[in-house]
């Protein structure tokens, strides 16, 4: 970022009559050249993020959801040994199952990520009271 | 010194929070909110569940007990009870009075077990001690069974005493724990229905108070059609909020069966029970 600053400041300073022109004149014709230099960055880093999108090996969706399979069902299971689960979990799990089975990886996904979010609270949850109840206790 | 301060502390640490807990301060406490909540509500009248706060509903239950739905189970109980196992003893041979008028002594810790042990689990007890089968807990024989040692025993008040015994404490805590944690997707704890909103309406139904929940099962349900006991309405209470129940007659359910009764202690036995 210093360097466009500085670029900027270099390229207004070596424009024709730079000491008689105002303030006001000068800032924005920095800006000007500031914003065209992030212009060229911001391609530069999409440039580079492409290239590397395009070397890296493909992941399909059949995989990702398999990844995301795993993850939830071990923290269902977790949420199980912490006595914490949902009965609105195992369900979603299941029919994630069906979906992808069925080579619906889309919906599949979508019943997964659920699944794990809901897994996810359930431990939380479980973390939480483990010292919150004690708030609720009688006095 | 050096090796004794470690042990010491350990011991303190492991044990501080039992040594602290109050049980008989909590059942004071938890009698003294519902006294406040419902100043018209005599004690003995908790034993009777929602109907000692829903006035209407009371009548209705009245009309019910002139024709209880729980005898045929009685009858039946009575029946199974006396049905000799296959090896010649029966349930007489592993109760006390010959398991006739003792439902007030359940639940209990049991110092050589190291458990709590609840009548329905000590009925299994008994059964696999004899070479039979255990019978399934939430329902069926089970409750027949238990509706019949129950009903020899109206009237007798509860007298549990928790003894010296640490694991006793630990369990009793563990049931605290449990009865106040919040828990399932509605986040929902037994406390938050039958403590802080005892006597308000839930859809069409009015939460019962958890002063006297223990005394009077099993259970008759109208919603069942038929007997339940206790941990069968704890694994229906955690569906409800949406919580995966815990096996019926678990360690967890026996602990909370453990401290729920506590807070009901001084109350007599009113069992088997019919219910909406």
């Amino acid at each position: 970022m210093k360097r466009f600053f500085l670029a900027a400041a270099l390229v207004v300073a070596a424009l024709p009559g730079c000491g008689q022109r105002d303030e006001s004149d000068v800032m924005r014709e920095s800006e000007k050249v500031v914003a065209e230099a992030k212009q060229g960055y911001s391609a530069e880093q999409e440039a580079a993020k492409q290239a590397a999108t395009e070397a890296a090996p493909a992941v399909s969706l059949a995989d990702e959801f398999a990844v995301a399979y795993t993850q939830a069902e071990a923290t269902l299971r977790q949420a199980r040994e912490m006595n914490y689960s949902w009965t609105t979990t195992a369900p979603l799990l299941k029919a994630a199952s069906e979906a992808a089975e069925a080579g619906d990886y889309e919906k599949g996904m979508s019943l997964v990520t659920e699944a794990l979010l809901q897994a996810e609270l359930a431990v939380g949850q479980a973390t939480d009271q483990a010292t919150a109840w004690k708030q609720a206790v009688v006095k | 010194m050096k090796k004794v301060f470690p042990l010491v502390f350990a011991f303190t640490a492991l044990f501080s929070g039992q040594l602290l807990a109050d049980p008989e301060g909590d059942r004071e406490a938890f009698v003294r909110y519902f006294e406040q909540r419902f100043p018209d509500v005599a004690f003995e009248e908790y034993a009777n569940g929602v109907y000692a706060l829903d006035k209407p509903a009371y009548e209705q239950w009245l009309q019910i007990e002139e024709f209880p739905p729980y005898e045929l189970a009685v009858e039946e109980g009575e029946q199974l009870f006396n049905t000799p196992f296959a090896n010649g003893k029966g349930y007489a041979d592993c109760f006390a009075n010959g398991g006739i008028g003792i439902r007030q002594n359940y639940p209990y810790f049991d110092g050589d077990r190291g458990e709590v042990v609840t009548l329905e689990y000590a009925i299994n007890l008994c059964r696999e001690a004899n070479g039979e089968e255990p019978l399934k807990y939430k329902k069926g024989p089970i409750a027949s069974i238990s509706a019949y040692m129950a009903s020899t025993s109206r009237g007798k008040p509860f007298a549990m005493d928790l003894g010296d015994d640490p694991r006793a404490l630990a369990a009793y805590n563990d049931g605290k724990q449990y009865y106040y944690s919040k828990r399932g997707q509605l986040n929902f704890s037994c406390a938050d229905c039958h403590v802080k909103n005892a006597g308000m309406q839930i859809r069409a139904d009015r939460l019962s108070a958890g002063l006297g929940h223990a005394t009077h099962f099993p259970v008759y349900r109208s919603k069942w059609g038929e007997m339940g006991t206790l941990h069968r309405r704890f694994d229906g209470c955690n569906k409800q909020v949406r919580a995966e129940p815990l096996p019926a007659q678990g360690e967890e359910y026996r602990n909370l069966e453990y401290f729920l009764t506590y807070m009901s202690n001084g109350m007599q036995t009113n069992g088997p029970g019919a219910r909406k």
